[in-house]
Formats: C-alpha cells, structure tokens, sequence
C-alpha cells in the first residue's frame, strides 16, 4: 500500500519522537564526555577528549576492558554450545520436550537481581549451597571461595550469566532446527549416517544463522553486563569481576566524575554498535525481507 | 535392523539421562531458594538444602512483604502501564511501517531496530537531567515516561514482525470497503494480530518488571522505588536473615514467573521475534 502524508504523520509520530528522544540521549551522553562535568551540578565547559585520556591511563579500565573480554569469550561459547546441544536434544527425544523446554527456559524469565541473589547463596563460602552440597557428596576438597576469590569470582559470575541464558540460546536454535526439512536428516539415517555425523554435517551447516543471532546477542549483552554483577559481587573482590559498566555507574553516582562515566557509556556503545548496525542489517534482509539486495 | 534399533534405543537412554542430570541442576538454584524461602532461621542453619522444609514457616513471607510489599506495587502500577503505552506506540507507528510502502520505510525501520538493542548506560546521564528538568525524578510519571520511551522501539518491532505476515490482499479489500486505516488498524489488524499483541505485552512487561539499572538511578522514595532495587538491597537491609531474603527474592520473581508458566508460547514468540528472528 503507498502511504500518504496525512496518515504518515498521524501514524509515525509517537514513535517517531521516541526514537528521536533515544538518539538525543546518545549524542547528550557523547557531549557530556566531551565536557569538564566533575560533581553534581552540571558543567558545559568543553575539554574535548581529556576524560577518554584519563581513562586510558586508568588502571581499572584496562581491567575492565579485559573482564568485559572475558566475558564476551567464556560467556558466548559456553552458553551457544550448550543452547545447541540442548536444541539438538530436545527435538530428538520427542517426549518431554515441552517440559524440559520451560526447565531451560524458565531462568530467562527471571531478572538478573534474582538471578544474582539466588548464584550469591548458592556461592556463598561460609553457609552457601555448593560447599555444602559437595561436602555432603564426599567431594569437599572441591570446595571453594567461589565469588570471594578474586582467581575464580569472575568464572562463577559468568555461570550463573550461562544458566541464564542458554534457554535463550536453545529456543533461538530448536527454532531453526524445527525449519530444516525433515527429508534431509532421513535421507542421511537412510545413508547410515551416525547421530554425530547428522549433527555435524546438517544440523551445524543449516542453523549457521541460527548461531550468528544467538552470538550477536549474548555479545550485545556481555557488553552491557551491569546488574549480575552489581548484586553478586560490586565488582569485586579487588576488581576481579568489575566491568565497563560497573565502572561507569561508579564513576558517575559514585566519585561524580560524571563526564568520565559518560565517556565510559560512550565506549560501551561504540563496542556495542559494531555489533548491533551489522547485525541489524543483516537481521532486517534475512527475515523480515527489508533492506536492499 | 535389529542392531541399529538397539543402538538407537541406547543413545535414547543416554540422552535422556544426560538430559535430566542437566535439567535438575537447571533447577536446582530455584528449588534452594523456594525451600529455604519457607525454613526458619533455626532449619535453615543445618544446610540441608536438598530437603524439603520440615515444617513450612510463613514467617520469612510475612517479613518479606513488609520489605518488598511496596515495591510490589510500585512495579505492577509503573510496569503494566508503562507497557501498555510501549505497545500501543509500538504497534501503531509498527502497523505504518510493515504495510505500507514509502521511500523511508526502511531506514525507519533500521533506526527503531537499532535503538532497541541500545546499551542502556549511553541514556543513564541524560534520562537523570531529563528527569531533572522536568522535575519526574522519584516520581512514577518519570519511570513510566523512561520505561515507554526505552521499550517502544522493542514492541514496535516485535508487533511490526508479526504485522509483516499478514496478508497485504486483507487491507486492499478492506480499503476498497471504503475503511480508513484507523478503523483497519483498530477493526481489523488488532483483533487478527492478538497473538503477536500478547507476545509483545508479556516480553516487555517481565523486561521492565525485571529492569534495575533505571529503577535503581531515578527513584529514591519507598513509595516510588520498583521492586528490583529494593529485592538487591535486602542483603543489606535483613543482614543474615537468608530466608527472608530469599523469601523476598522469590515473591519479587512470581510474576514474571507465572506469566512465564502459563503463557510460555507468547514468551518465546515475543523472544523469537524480538531477536528480528522473524
């Protein structure tokens, strides 16, 4: 159908100025880094990129920027492999599928405060389940300080991130496995083909899109990772779980060095939107049919 | 035959087994804290976990509640409206974009995906200033304003996915009835497109009953202050009262929770679409 102007306007102008707002705001927070605003009232006073040259030769966001690398590795291939497996599993077993679904799925529900109180008591050193659990199994020489040793807090606040969202993963996938011909697999169980072998060379190859959503996305989050770890840890002990982002709420509400934040919100995004424009674009061609070519 | 069939069966059992090993871990943490939600303090301090309370004790809910109690309210007012209004201008500027054909349509369209998938950090400052400037700080029009504007691009696309799939012969015909496109919009798009509707209102709606960054940053007051804040404060707030964190982490976890449980397809069509997965 050809839109006309009346109708354009009656209809795209709330989102429109949404939109609009959401964009104000990115290029609000680009100028305030770009500014001497340090403690509570705002100042415009420009200094151009000296709160970007602070930061880099801060300490902590060399830490953070290797933390938010960590996650972005130790976070994304645990939870796509086991979101795939999960998947793969699910739509062969036949019986039980809807309710192991939920089992899975059930945590992306959750908000990550409880998510994060739930991993705090299940890490806990002193009273917390896992030490419990694994002395009363006999296997008490593999307990441990979890989230208060700084060597592993960041592995453990990365699991529980994994139990969050692997039934993200897995629903993304089981979705794209249901779209594969069912011909394909039996002609391949005809040929002799093994499980594995099924796996290998038609399930993989056919939801490779599959997976560039799953790790567009965990990406996109890993990036922004904020409330896991606020509740859990603070960023601590001594920094060793601390991330971009936790550094910017710090910086800004807390040492009201509020420019720096800002720059630190900058860098978040500029990480996440050379993920996001791509993906968007990508997105856009592949399933809705938009977009040149 | 015989031998593939054995075969077969075994890989069943081992993956079934595989299965239920990984899914009572999944549940694992959940379970902990719904049992020990409901153990007193006395209970709870001989760590079995794995055991179901001896004999369940309301005590911890009752504390809870008078923690959390005003926050529950807080977020079921702020989080239902401000879904709402996301949906509605979602599915109203969504409808403009997926059926009708005009030079911007597209770039339009990229723009309101991108903004979806925004960090939330880049809008913390200027959503503080804003809420500032037009004195909404701690107040519920302020959240529900942020909420609207932060999650109508996200039910915008979700809606505009599910708009896309409908069939383009529908308007025409109606068009030729001489139907305008608001009454398509309300006497024929909505109704057909409940479903896609149903999957935007509960993914958002557990989003913004879920958020903490925001709620955290612009409200202060208990009479304000949504329930996650307060939920990761109780650490501090009951010291070592473990149950009644916990009974507190659970009651803040229920509606989304029940949604989930009752409503899971819309969840994961919602989740599906959300991720542009069409």
């Amino acid at each position: 159908m050809k839109a006309n102007l009346k109708y354009a306007i009656i209809f795209l102008t709330p989102i429109l100025f949404v939109t609009f707002i959401l964009y104000a705001m990115v290029l609000w927070s680009v100028y305030v880094s770009l500014t001497y605003w340090y403690g509570i009232l705002p100042s415009w006073k420009f200094i151009g990129l000296s709160n970007y040259y602070y930061l880099i030769q801060t300490e902590r966001f060399w830490i953070d920027l290797r933390n938010n690398s960590l996650w972005l590795a130790l976070f994304i291939l645990p939870t796509t492999f086991l979101g795939l497996f999960l998947a793969y599993a699910l739509d062969r077993i036949g019986k039980g599928e809807g309710i192991f679904r939920a089992i899975f799925l059930y945590p992306t529900a959750l908000s990550f405060v409880v998510t994060g109180n739930v991993w705090a008591w299940m890490y806990d050193p002193d009273v917390g389940v896992l030490n419990t659990i694994l002395k009363s199994l006999g296997l008490g020489f593999l307990q441990s300080r979890w989230i208060t040793d700084p060597s592993i807090a960041l592995y453990c606040v990365i699991g529980a991130a994994v139990w969050q969202y692997t039934g993200f993963a897995m629903i993304i996938y089981l979705s794209a496995i249901k779209g594969i011909p069912p011909a394909m697999i039996e002609s391949a169980v005809v040929d002799g083909a093994t499980s594995l072998q099924i796996l290998r060379h038609i399930i993989i190859p056919q939801v490779r899109h599959a997976t560039l959503v799953v790790t567009s996305l965990l990406a996109i989050f890993a990036l922004r990772v904020f409330d896991l770890i606020w509740v859990m840890t603070g960023g601590g002990p001594a920094y060793s779980t601390d991330v971009l982002a936790i550094y910017m709420y710090i910086a800004t509400f807390r040492q009201h060095l509020v420019a720096v934040g800002a720059a630190l919100s900058v860098i978040i995004f500029l990480l996440s939107i050379v993920i996001v424009i791509p993906y968007v674009k990508w997105a856009m061609k592949r399933w809705l049919g938009l977009g040149g070519g | 035959m015989v031998r593939i069939r054995g075969r077969l069966k075994l890989g069943r059992v081992i993956l079934y087994s595989i299965l239920i090993l990984l899914a009572a871990s999944w549940l694992l943490p959940y379970y902990v804290i719904i049992s020990s939600s409901f153990k007193s303090l006395r209970e709870l301090s001989l760590r079995k976990f794995l055991e179901p309370p001896l004999n369940p004790d309301l005590k911890p809910y009752i504390k809870a509640l008078k923690e959390v109690g005003p926050g529950l309210i807080n977020s079921t007012l702020i989080s239902t409206i401000s879904t709402l209004l996301s949906v509605l201008i979602g599915a109203w500027g969504g409808y403009f974009l997926a059926r009708f054909r005009f030079k911007y349509a597209v770039p339009l369209f990229f723009l309101i995906a991108v903004a979806t998938y925004l960090p939330p950090q880049i809008m913390l400052i200027p959503s503080v200033q804003l809420m500032a400037k037009l004195n909404l700080y701690d107040t519920y029009q302020g959240l529900i304003f942020m909420y609207t504007i932060l999650y109508s691009p996200m039910a915008a696309l979700i809606i505009a996915t599910f708009f896309l799939a409908i069939p383009n012969e529908l308007q025409e015909a109606a068009f030729l009835d001489g139907c305008g496109p608001i009454q398509f919009f309300w006497r024929i798009l909505i109704p057909l497109s409940m479903p896609g509707i149903a999957s935007a209102i509960i993914l958002i709606f557990t989003m913004i009953w879920n958020e903490f960054l925001f709620a955290l940053t612009l409200s202060r007051s208990p009479t304000v202050r949504p329930v996650m804040p307060v939920v990761a404060a109780l650490k501090g707030t009951t010291a070592a009262e473990w149950n009644v964190q916990m009974a507190g982490t659970v009651l803040a976890s229920l509606p989304p929770l029940i949604t989930f449980i009752l409503l899971g397809r819309y969840f994961i069509r919602g989740l599906l679409a959300g991720a542009l997965r069409g």
